[in-house]
């Protein structure tokens, strides 16, 4: 969270994460792309091994005033890659919210496992509370033949009471469900902090 | 001169990102040893970068990756010359790009 007297602003940031390929920069594209341009800025877009570092900001007016400040959202994906630990960890410095991007594909557990978990490592680091850190589950690719039930995804992941959204980000669906669920979490906290 | 510092209390870093969030129009001058830089900052975006003879995107990462070193921020000269206008998450995630790149 960043206060902007000059501006009257609430910059809250959202992180998208999730393992290399699960859709994270699939999700940020539709979002920009669907955000009317004079209340969005500049896409920025970094190249790294595999996929690429998506960034952007928006003003969000549908969700009234927070604090009286005008809330504008800052949203980013990290690289997925093992070795881009040092970026992601950046990249999570003062965010208000992941969303956890999962690969619902039967062949990428162990990929969405080892990203929760260095996920969870990343924000304990940063100085987070699990238990109370806006954190929204995207299940993602569920248009793909060979996804694995939500019922194993929950299993397999420690989801807990989280809020989870069904999605297929490259055809749209569940992409403002889960934006929508991350943003409200998100004012929800900062409500209760300010 | 309205702020002076060390990169020990505050990184050159976040130093820029707060400077570009609240869209000042301000010129860091830095030196450590015998290395100086200067950034240039307007509108939210780094507008010129000197640092130990390198000029663009490249002298923004040689001076985050300073260990310490002394700043001063004043206001942006009437004179400057953009010769760029980057945001600075933009370089920030590309200089941590290439750290992880060459560790990787």
């Amino acid at each position: 969270m960043f206060i902007n007297w000059a501006l009257g602003e609430i910059n809250l940031k959202i992180v998208y994460y999730g393992a290399a390929l699960s859709g994270k920069t699939t999700n940020l594209q539709f979002i920009y792309a669907r955000t009317p341009a004079n209340l969005r800025g500049r896409l920025i877009s970094l190249k790294t091994q595999q996929d690429r570092t998506l960034l952007f900001d928006f003003l969000q007016l549908e969700i009234g005033k927070v604090a009286n400040l005008k809330p504008k959202f800052k949203l980013y994906t990290v690289p997925g890659q093992v070795y881009y630990a040092a970026s992601r960890r950046l990249i999570l410095q003062g965010t208000d919210g992941v969303v956890f991007v999962v690969d619902s594909q039967a062949g990428r557990m162990t990929e969405n496992e080892e990203s929760w978990y260095t996920m969870e490592q990343h924000l304990i680091e940063l100085g987070h509370d699990l238990q109370t850190f806006p954190i929204v589950v995207q299940f993602n690719k569920r248009d793909l033949p060979h996804a694995l039930p939500v019922q194993e995804l929950r299993r397999r992941l420690p989801i807990d009471g989280r809020p989870c959204f069904e999605a297929s980000a490259i055809k749209g669906h569940g992409v403002f469900d889960t934006l929508k669920a991350s943003m409200n979490g998100v004012v929800a906290a900062v409500r209760r902090a300010v | 001169m309205f702020l002076q510092g060390s990169f020990s209390t505050i990184s050159a870093a976040a130093l820029i990102q707060t400077l570009c969030t609240e869209r000042r129009a301000a010129q860091i001058e830095a030196w450590r040893e015998k290395a100086t830089a200067r950034i240039c900052l307007d509108e939210g975006m780094v507008i010129a970068a000197h640092c130990e003879g390198h000029e663009g995107p490249e002298a923004v990462f040689r001076l985050i990756s300073w260990p310490d070193g002394l700043f001063r921020v004043v206001r942006l000269p009437v004179h400057v010359e953009a010769t760029m206008a980057v945001p600075p998450e933009e370089l920030l995630l590309e200089a941590a790009r290439r750290r992880d790149e060459q560790i990787g």
